[in-house]
């Protein structure tokens, strides 16, 4: 046996900083009963000068572990020596090492500590607790571990780890996730890929089930009527190719044949996955290899390799329409560094591609694609302002002394932080504020500072006051009537942070740093907002959920109702169904539920017949206010009966966005008129009931519609307005343009 | 047991999710269930990150069980 090393010896190794295996070869060779004591010391030694080496803390654990089976008794009385140590180092080890000793209140208590103080690194103390907790009959806390532990991007290793993790948890029952069906067609294998995909899915929330085919048949897969892929009923399909699928020569004769060529096999594959399987395509586009017979000129000739294979990727984007979307496979690549992305040994062993340090970051892109599909993307940003918006503390340093705009660094930083959110905003993603600050003081900068790239009237809800952060959030969805599973929190305060985690789970909540140049690296890097496609209605229903959220804080501020509405200063534009608006005139006939009287329903085909009738009085309503424009909120259709000299209403649906500002009031008026218009004295409306229309239940007697043919079975209703002996209803609130 | 071999028993228990294993030199991928070609990628791509070196083509195809690794990582480790 060696020598024992003295403590000059160890103090040595610790002084050169050689971390981890060092000290288990060295522990190694000393006498058991000696092994206990010096590991103490070596804790105690790196505590002592406040340096935490992960590896080192594993190594010592170890040590200590090993011990345990050889005198329990000593290394317990041990534990509760180094239990008194404070540092870090003694806090991992002693977690560590009461895991090995297997009881449960000891051990959570320990690794509670080790996550509250944030010793080592974030996946593997998250994964630590998780296991314990699942060992102690604890799987719902064990779940939120191992989110926790995979909340930032972890290396492949971490995400194998917690794998295993996820793999246990599956045989208990968890609260219900939202359940996705995808399927894995590989032309390379992709047997790696699978687990990381599962593990990405469940920290997004949803339960995924992964199918996977050998790889190299997705042709097959997909055309055989009786594969695997068509009895699993995918929702979604993953056609992970790579540059080798486009079997391109190193130059092309014909560059544009060359590049349809390599995209028309997979073109057919989308159709019957669209049309036969009703499932959504992730086509991975063609990730440009760095190795080139032709080198630089592969790229720059017209039919080089790697020219050709853009001009593909150019042509996947051309041609994908709906149901399909493409996955920047050579955008990762280059994220990842394309230096590391293929590991040819790996290839010609097992056809693995890219390499396994890559797979992280491409599920990543997966899923957002998945939650985009499913309908999980984020809608709201909401932005904390002090050292987060901008530098400094607007309460004590004045709107002078902030931090932002071109002539300082950290301000840069800020503005292009506004930037980013102004842009996120201009496409759709509704901001919030929700600042501890006096209000006043909050909005000083919005208002008075030429820096601020962020007007008042980019956000929708600004909440500035000394509430908690996740009861001012709970109230901006609220006000915006929008899920807090929509939004996404940003705050240079770890605190508020936490906190907001802790009481809405569902919120991401990013870990930003402290550091203004990375927030919004950091923040991006989470896709949270990212879509398939971007419409006009879109960006107009982000200007929506600003307006209406404007529009309650008017409510709150307007003394009553009648003031309220008068304050809106809405002006309505009243017209038949033509080719314009036929579309959304059709959309919502058959989608409107809550305010429809009759819930019938019309193709567009058949509105458009309709609108030709002479019989028939259709009119369209749109809305405007001084918040927004709310667009086309309102169908009527009527049938003129000149023999009774009746006006019926068949057909009244209006847009729930609108509700409560006296529109139907105004509706019924231009029917009225009509009916006056075409020497008719009554109208006549009719109710039927349904199990979402509740609603508008008692609308024509509010109206001032009298029964004429009472409930029946059905219970639907009929009313009439007399038109010889009232007035047509007049509505002061809402302008004709 | 050697430091190489302690290191490499517990990249097997982390990678075949096991609690015990004799890394005995005559071990071979036949003896062991889990030792299958898809956790074969993954040992080597462990072994290779935690002892920070990078295997060739002919060495890994080269191996018929445990000792062989040993004795590549071995070489690899001295040089």
């Amino acid at each position: 046996m060696m020598h024992s090393p003295t403590e000059s010896a160890l103090e040595d190794l610790l002084a050169a900083s050689l971390t981890a295996p060092v000290y288990e070869v060295v522990l190694a060779q000393v006498a058991p009963a000696e092994a206990l004591a010096l590991v103490g010391r070596c804790v105690r030694s790196l505590d002592h000068r406040e340096r935490y080496h992960h590896e080192a803390a594993e190594s010592l654990a170890r040590v200590a572990a090993r011990h345990l089976a050889l005198d329990r008794e000593a290394t317990l009385a041990w534990l509760a020596i180094l239990a008194a140590d404070r540092g870090a180092t003694a806090e991992w080890v002693a977690a560590r090492v009461w895991s090995a000793v297997g009881d449960h209140p000891n051990t959570l208590a320990a690794w509670d500590a080790v996550i509250e103080h944030a010793v080592g690194p974030r996946p593997a103390r998250y994964l630590a607790r998780g296991r314990q907790r699942l060992d102690a009959g604890d799987p719902v806390g064990a779940a939120a571990d191992l989110r926790e532990a995979l909340r930032d991007p972890c290396d492949h290793n971490d995400m194998e780890r917690g794998h295993k993790l996820w793999k246990r948890l599956q045989r208990h029952p968890l609260p219900s996730l939202r359940k996705a069906r995808i399927a894995l067609l590989g032309s390379f294998t992709t047997r790696l890929i699978k687990p990381l995909l599962e593990l990405v899915a469940f920290r997004d929330g949803v339960a995924a089930e992964v199918y996977e085919a050998e790889y190299g048949v997705l042709h097959q897969e997909v055309l055989d009527p009786t594969s695997g892929l068509r009895r699993f009923r995918p929702d979604v399909v993953i056609l992970a190719t790579s540059w080798r699928d486009a079997n391109l020569p190193p130059i092309s004769a014909d560059p544009d044949a060359a590049a349809a060529a390599a995209i028309s096999p997979l073109v057919a594959l989308w159709r019957i996955i669209r049309d036969e399987m009703r499932a959504h395509t992730i086509q991975h586009n063609f990730d440009v290899p760095l190795v080139d017979s032709y080198g630089h000129l592969g790229a720059s000739l017209p039919g080089g390799r790697a020219r050709v294979l853009r001009r593909a990727n150019h042509a996947l984007l051309e041609a994908a329409g709906a149901g399909v979307s493409i996955l920047d496979f050579d955008g990762v690549a280059a994220e990842f560094g394309k230096a590391a992305w293929s590991d040819e040994g790996l290839w010609y062993r097992a056809k693995q591609h890219p390499a396994p340090a890559a797979i992280p970051l491409l599920v990543d892109h997966y899923m957002m694609h998945v939650r985009a599909v499913l309908g999980l993307t984020r809608k709201v940003l909401v932005l904390d302002l002090d050292n987060t918006l901008w530098g400094g503390i607007v309460g004590e340093d004045g709107v002078e002394g902030l931090k932002l705009g071109v002539t300082d660094a950290e301000g840069e930083a800020h503005t292009d932080l506004q930037r980013y959110a102004r842009e996120l905003r201009d496409r759709g993603v509704v901001l919030a504020v929700c600042s501890k600050n006096n209000e006043a003081d909050a909005k000083e900068p919005f208002e008075r500072s030429a820096e601020m790239v962020l007007k008042l009237d980019d956000i929708a809800v600004f909440r500035a006051n000394w509430l908690d952060k996740a009861t001012n959030i709970r109230d901006i969805a609220a006000a915006l009537e929008l899920g807090t599973d929509s939004f996404v929190f940003l705050d240079d305060n770890p605190t508020e942070r936490a906190w907001v985690r802790s009481q809405l789970p569902e919120v991401m909540v990013p870990e930003i740093g402290n550091d203004a140049a990375r927030y919004l690296g950091l923040l991006h890097r989470h896709h949270a907002f990212d879509a398939l496609a971007l419409s006009e209605e879109d960006r107009l229903r982000a200007a929506d959920y600003a307006a209406n959220a404007r529009r309650s804080e008017l409510m709150k501020s307007a003394g009553n109702l009648e003031e309220f509405i008068a304050n809106l200063q809405m002006s309505a534009t009243v017209a038949t169904v033509d080719e314009f608006n036929l579309p959304r005139a059709a959309q919502l006939v058959n989608k409107s539920n809550q305010f429809n009287l009759t819930t019938r329903r019309y193709t567009e085909e058949q509105l458009r017949a309709e609108s030709t009738r002479p019989d028939r009085v259709v009119r369209t309503f749109k809305l405007r206010d001084r918040f927004a424009d709310n667009g086309l909120i309102g169908v009527m259709i009527a049938q003129v009966d000149a023999a009774e000299s009746t006006l019926t209403i068949d057909t009244w649906l209006m847009s729930c966005r609108v509700l409560g500002r006296r529109v139907e009031e105004f509706m019924v008026g231009v029917v009225m008129q009509a009916a006056l218009d075409h020497g008719l004295t009554r109208v006549v409306g009719r109710y039927l009931p349904t199990a979402k229309n509740g609603l508008v239940r008692e609308l024509y007697p509010r109206l001032g519609f009298t029964l004429v043919a009472p409930s029946v079975s059905n219970g639907e209703t009929t009313w009439e307005y007399r038109l010889d002996l009232l007035p047509v209803l007049a509505n002061r609130f809402i302008r004709v343009e | 047991m050697d430091a190489i071999t302690e290191k490499l028993t517990r990249i097997f228990l982390d990678v075949f999710d096991l609690d015990a294993i004799t890394l005995r030199d005559d071990l071979a991928a036949a003896d062991l269930e889990e030792w299958d070609s898809l956790n074969h990628v993954k040992l080597v791509v462990a072994i290779e990150s935690g002892f920070g070196v990078k295997f060739s083509t002919r060495e890994i195809t080269g191996w018929k069980n445990v000792g062989d690794m040993k004795k590549t990582l071995h070489s690899k480790l001295k040089s």
